[in-house]
């Protein structure tokens, strides 16, 4: 065999990498080759000296700022690339400082438009549910459908000055609740741009506005419950009565068109209701989508369900520590961010609170979906990476495969979104 | 209520963790877990980029940028691997382009060179025995950097980090093969260069 043949052989022997055939064969040809026997040896030497080499420490104190120093260079990066990305884009539509002036004034004269825009929007059609929410509540007799049909009525004649604004019923209630939180209130009939109509300043007070109106609703229809004076103006009261109506329904569920999908779901809400509802003998308002499986008096129409033809997205509530919350899902991308956080703040408060509770899981899920959402949204790029420690300590707590899978969906999703 | 944890045994905890629990933290936004793992391997990354680059302002940009983009690109890091395996491909990419872009504008001959960062060991108490290893030990770094750049991430992987033939071929995104045949070719080089040193 030649001597080049035995090239590798020889760097597998240095490195002890050669098989016991491979080695004798090696040592025979050695045995007989002084030019292979001396490069064996001269190798030998040199790996050793390498290996021998003492390498010197940097200047005193290198160790003690090397990591601080990644980390300042990985928070500069963080924000550098869309700075850079701006700038490039700015530079590619304006080359010259006289257009890029241009283009400046372009963009200040479109914004002002905008915000003229957004202004007017809001004074004609902002959110509508009154601050004073009524003392006496007109409950419908009728079937659900006719209610329906009395509620459009009424919301026509509320538009004409003809029916005073704070006649309102439950259904109606339920509705607003739904699309204030939904934050599309500028879509809804109800709103009026009169005086004695005064906007709520955020969803949160619409929300609770709207359950204590709700509540009200609830006790007025109460056999021996006296008539509950709701003062709007009074928060902490609007709060206890808030609770009381947590108390009393955990999960409130509107739906219009009562799908089968929903149909599908509803035993595993029913479960749910059961469980959270034990002993709850008394007539209350709580409904899920399945009349099958939760007992409704029949001498009352229960408020929160709404049997139109019209077909309307399903609207979920859920009553977290005396709030009520509507589910979001990935669709409500214009939920304010305001909006978002009072979601995620109510439900990891109740989460913290109540780590077994039924409604935990439910809850990992929304506050998932609002980080995600939020994470869009914002332009804090801590909100990504918070929501990503959140997500991340909840895919490790939830137990039900189906909650984990959505919990790493979500995961991913904020991942990539810290990313870019 | 948390219970009181001295400051100490709470890092002493966080120390003794594993690379795979910090790095789960670490793609869950925890930033202190990376800060943890920087100094983890701070010393292997750095010493790595200064065999490759043989210069400490090199070094010290090689492996700063290596764990800067080893951060940015935890989402694609699948927990089980090898982290150090992982953090070594990122720095010897680095390396291997700083050294071509290195070759391109300088002509390199450091023979002799008394600055060199990497301080020769003295074995034996005569200062003539010293200074023969010395020159020795500056032949044989001078013969490995003469080496295109592949050839020398497999031979200081090999020799200096003494990673097997497996995590060389994951470090340098080849094969065990591959790894075999570069470091037969390498040693072949730099005996060549040494030869030509010696005449």
């Amino acid at each position: 065999m030649s001597c080049k043949k035995f090239d590798k052989s020889i760097s597998l022997y240095l490195d002890g990498e050669l098989d016991e055939r491979g080695e004798r064969a090696l040592r025979e040809h050695l045995s007989t080759c002084r030019r292979c026997a001396e490069k064996v040896a001269a190798l030998e030497s040199a790996q050793k000296s390498a290996r021998a080499a003492k390498t010197t420490e940097p200047r005193a104190g290198y160790w003690d700022t090397f990591s601080s120093r990644v980390m300042e260079t990985i928070d500069a990066r963080t924000e550098r690339p869309a700075d850079s990305r701006l700038k490039r884009l700015v530079e590619l539509i304006a080359p010259t400082p006289g257009r890029r002036l241009r283009f400046a004034a372009g963009l200040a004269s479109m914004a002002l438009a905008f915000t003229a825009g957004v202004l007017y929007i809001n004074r004609q059609g902002g959110p509508a549910l009154p601050s004073k929410v009524p003392t006496t509540v007109e409950r419908p007799q009728g079937p659900v459908a006719q209610k329906d049909d009395e509620s459009v009525q009424r919301q026509a004649a509320q538009k004409k000055g003809e029916v005073k604004p704070t006649e309102i019923t439950a259904d109606e209630v339920t509705e607003i609740s739904g699309r204030a939180l939904r934050g599309t209130e500028a879509e809804t009939p109800q709103v009026a741009a009169k005086e004695e109509v005064s906007r709520p300043s955020d969803a949160n007070e619409t929300a609770k506005a709207a359950a204590e109106k709700m509540e009200s609703d609830k006790i007025a229809a109460l056999p021996q419950a006296p008539a509950q004076p709701a003062g709007g103006k009074d928060a902490e009261k609007a709060g206890e009565s808030l609770s009381k109506a947590a108390d009393r329904t955990e999960i409130l569920k509107t739906n219009e068109t009562a799908g089968e999908e929903d149909r599908r779901e509803a035993t595993t809400e029913s479960e749910k209701l059961a469980r959270i509802q034990p002993a709850a003998p008394q007539p209350t308002q709580t409904v899920s989508l399945s009349q099958k499986t939760v007992e409704q008096p029949k001498a009352q129409a229960p408020p929160t369900v709404r049997a139109g033809a019209r077909s309307a997205p399903v609207v979920r509530s859920y009553a977290v520590g005396g709030v009520t919350l509507h589910e979001i899902t990935d669709q409500d991308t214009l939920m304010r961010e305001d909006e978002l956080r009072n979601l995620i703040v109510a439900w990891t408060t109740h989460i913290e609170k109540n780590p077994s509770d039924s409604l935990a899981s439910e809850g990992y899920q929304q506050v998932a979906s609002a980080y995600c959402l939020l994470a869009r949204q914002t332009r804090d790029e801590g909100v990504a990476s918070e929501g990503a420690r959140v997500i991340h300590t909840y895919l490790d707590r939830a137990k039900s495969p189906a909650v984990r899978d959505f919990l790493a969906a979500k995961l991913a999703e904020i991942q990539s979104l810290q990313k870019k | 209520m948390v219970p009181f944890m001295d400051r100490s045994e709470e890092l002493k905890s966080f120390e003794e963790q594993s690379d795979d629990e910090l790095i789960r933290r670490v793609q869950g936004g925890d930033r202190h877990s990376y800060d943890l793992l920087v100094k983890r391997y701070q010393r292997k990354v750095y010493f790595l980029a200064l065999r490759m680059a043989r210069d400490h302002d090199a070094a010290d940009d090689i492996a700063q940028e290596t764990f800067v983009r080893a951060y940015f690109a935890f989402g694609s890091f699948t927990i089980g691997r090898k982290f150090y395996t992982w953090l070594y491909k990122i720095c010897m990419n680095l390396s291997v382009d700083h050294l071509k872009s290195r070759r391109s504008l300088v002509s390199e001959s450091r023979m002799g060179d008394e600055t060199d960062p990497l301080e020769r060991e003295a074995r034996g108490p005569d200062p003539h025995d010293v200074l023969v290893s010395r020159e020795t030990t500056t032949k044989i770094e001078s013969a490995i950097d003469a080496l295109s750049p592949k050839y020398k991430a497999v031979l200081v992987l090999r020799v200096y980090e003494d990673m097997s033939y497996e995590d060389i071929a994951r470090t340098l995104d080849i094969s065990v093969g591959t790894v075999m045949s570069r470091l037969s070719r390498a040693r072949k080089k730099m005996l060549d260069v040494l030869g030509e040193s010696e005449r």
